[in-house]
């Protein structure tokens, strides 16, 4: 068996707990005119481990699944909990117009396989299932069985696939709910983007990936915020101004829970009562801490103590008012 | 007693969680169409489907309520802060269903100018579809079929959705995970057990995903007014797995994919999503519609009317029911009846010629927005 020419299509963790699936009549599919069903009954659990050639190689479609299952209720008892059996050469076949296994050899390959898993490889042939018995392919009866029979068999191993990596599947939607938060803080409960600073890092800095989560560093552009500047110079005024201020471009890092992050930013200050100044800023969390210099014709040699607030998250709407920020900014340093 | 799945996707504008109540979903256009046929005399189409309303809406909505609130906060504390922004916002809310035009782009612009949005887009999508997967297979008898029947917009996130589901390493970062053992020895076993399977999965598939196309299959993805091939932040849909086929040489997501439009839907003409023929082959069906019935040609459950897309959708979502040949006769009859050149009344067919022929120019626009868009990405 050439294994490089094979493409693998199937890998199933048989998990000893499973123990087939029983199908309701609503369920079932029509196959020649005959309604089928999953077999439930059959067993996964008790494949075994092979030795030596081939277990079942048919070239033709006569009496499939019987002979498959005979054949493994022969050789049950010398069975052992470590299951590795691959399929090869399964090709696919179409009931009412869904594709499911149908055509398969079973073989042995025990040296690549983890314990407790199938594999089966398959070859892109197309066996059709006829839902209409009139159909040519139902004839002869012998032709007709096989038919029905390898339709059950390829039910019960699709279905297989999916429910004995239920556990999986359950994390994965725990995992997909964890980043749905993760991306929450993020884009709404951390540092506040702007439209255009969201565009920036959507590009510049979100990897395509989603499972790996957003970016842990967030890109500041033009980032505009509210606070107040006092000068601290010796022998300046003690004087307090409201202030909007504009990060041109900064940098801000999240913790790895994205509840709190840190940055740096270049930092503009626009105040009413002075002239502009250009200094610098530490952004944790919610609060900005910055120097700045302002031109008063003495060349930038007065520094000003600027605080500031990304108002949004910080307090509620109805405390998003400059009168009331501004108290408690002005508390806070007049205390110092 | 487990029925199949299926997974509604909405279109553009349906930010309710009740939405899939509404008369003009496909869902309910289908319980009604279902009625009419031999085989559902005396059953509900309830006994043997599940109709999930997959809603992402609310992430558009949260994104413009969060821009208003920015602009809100920072106007309040300086009041001379340009608003330009919470006047886009505001714009934007104001766009009413007649002004579909300005809703989609406003949508199209979110999805695809920011990924960041996109993908917390994807994610709202995701975390749903799982949740049901995850609780239809763990509880049930029986593992149901999965199906995808999304509409408009819709689409375009459906096709990225399933994209990212069946293609990236979900568990991988599992395996790192710091393992909390309330089992003691006995969990640790347990867990020693799981990453050898995840790392057998790795081996084989090169990711750990039980979603990958090797080991799960949709049933069938269905595309009404489609336009993923217009809208595609994650992958070229032409080239991704959402494609019909079998799992294994071809590694399609969907067993069938059902591409449908209607020949006087503008969202339609603009979305222009070609089918590959070869994906003919392989499960796909592709069909273009005309009827008309009332003049909200886009709406899903217009497209659902139609017996060539109903019976096809039945068919796919009730195990046991295959259309007959008297079923079938209806997909002519209701053509005879309702095809865009049969209908007789002339005033509704002027109707949907006018409502092309207006939207047109907008569709002109939001085109070649679109394609500005495309470049500049």
């Amino acid at each position: 068996m050439e294994k490089c020419s094979l493409i693998i299509v199937f890998v199933i963790s048989i998990l000893s707990s499973y123990g087939g699936v029983s199908v309701a009549d609503e369920h079932s599919k029509i196959v020649c005119g005959e309604e089928i069903a999953d077999q439930g009954e059959f067993g996964w659990s008790k494949f075994s481990e092979g030795r030596g050639e081939p277990y079942l190689e048919l070239g033709d479609k006569t009496g499939l699944y019987e002979e498959l299952r005979e054949l493994l209720i022969e050789q049950s008892d010398d069975w052992q909990s470590d299951v590795r059996v691959l399929v090869v050469k399964a090709a696919t076949g179409l009931i009412e117009g869904d594709r499911v296994l149908s055509e398969f050899t079973i073989s042995k390959d025990l040296t690549v396989l983890p314990a407790q898993q199938f594999v089966f490889l398959r070859t892109p042939q197309v066996l059709e299932l006829p839902p209409n018995e009139a159909s040519a392919d139902c004839k002869p009866e012998s032709r007709k069985q096989a038919l029905i029979e390898t339709a059950q068999f390829s039910m019960l191993v699709q279905r297989s696939g999916v429910e004995i990596n239920s556990e999986k599947f359950k994390q994965i939607a725990e995992v997909t709910q964890a980043l749905e938060g993760v991306y929450d803080k993020y884009l709404f409960e951390g540092f506040p983007m702007y439209p255009w600073e969201t565009f920036a890092n959507s590009w510049l800095l979100t990897d395509k990936s989603i499972a790996n989560g957003p970016p842990r560093n967030q890109l500041v552009l033009m980032h505009p915020a509210a606070g107040v500047v006092g000068a601290i110079g010796s022998g300046s005024d003690t004087d307090i101004g409201a202030v909007l201020s504009v990060e041109p471009i900064g940098w801000i890092h999240y913790s790895k829970d994205y509840e709190s992050w840190y940055g740096v930013s270049l930092l503009t200050v626009f105040p009413s009562d002075r002239d502009a100044g250009i200094g610098v800023g530490l952004n944790y969390n919610f609060f900005k801490l910055g120097v700045t210099w302002h031109d008063y014709d003495d060349d930038y040699d007065n520094p000003t103590l600027f605080l500031g607030l990304d108002l949004y998250g910080f307090v509620d709407k109805k405390y998003r008012k400059y009168s009331t920020y501004k108290e408690k900014v002005e508390g806070l340093l007049l205390k110092e | 007693m487990a029925k199949n799945i299926v997974f509604v996707l909405h279109g553009v504008g349906e930010y309710s969680e009740d939405w899939l109540q509404a008369d003009s979903t496909a869902a309910h256009q289908l319980r009604e169409d279902a009625k009419q046929y031999g085989f559902f005399e005396g059953k509900n189409l309830d006994t043997y489907v599940e109709f999930v309303p997959i809603l992402y809406d609310d992430v558009f909505l949260r994104i413009l309520n969060h821009w208003s609130d920015l602009g809100d906060a920072l106007g309040s504390a300086i009041p001379v802060m340009p608003k330009a922004a919470d006047k886009v916002v505001k714009y934007l809310k104001k766009s009413d269903e007649d002004k579909w035009a300005i809703q989609f782009a406003g949508d199209v612009v979110l999805y695809w100018g920011f990924r960041l949005y996109q993908q917390r887009v994807v994610l709202r999508v995701l975390s749903q579809i799982t949740k049901k997967v995850a609780d239809t297979i763990a509880s049930s008898d029986r593992v149901p079929g999965y199906h995808i029947l999304a509409h408009s917009l819709g689409t375009a996130v459906a096709h990225d959705a399933l994209h990212h589901l069946g293609t990236e390493d979900w568990l991988g970062a599992l395996d790192h995970a710091p393992f909390d053992d309330p089992d003691g020895n006995d969990g640790a076993g347990d867990y020693a057990a799981y990453r050898d399977s995840l790392a057998g999965m790795k081996e084989d598939l090169g990711i750990a995903n039980p979603f990958h196309p090797s080991l799960f299959q949709f049933e069938t993805v269905t595309m009404l007014s489609n336009v993923s091939g217009l809208i595609h932040p994650s992958e070229n849909p032409y080239h991704s797995i959402v494609r019909p086929g079998s799992a294994s040489a071809e590694g399609a997501f969907t067993k069938n994919y059902l591409n449908v439009n209607h020949k006087y839907d503008p969202i339609s003409i603009a979305g222009n999503f070609k089918m590959p023929r070869s994906w003919e082959m392989q499960g796909g069906i592709d069909i273009t519609v005309d009827h008309v019935l009332d003049k909200e040609i886009h709406s899903a459950d217009h497209y659902v009317a139609h017996p060539n897309v109903h019976l096809r959708l039945l068919q796919s979502y009730v195990d046991p029911y295959y259309a007959s040949d008297e079923d079938v006769k209806a997909v002519k009859a209701f053509q005879k009846q309702n095809g865009f050149k049969n209908v007789a009344d002339t005033k509704l067919k002027d109707k949907v010629k006018e409502l092309v022929d207006i939207d047109g120019e907008e569709i002109d626009q939001l085109l070649s927005g679109i394609k500005k868009l495309e470049k500049l990405l």
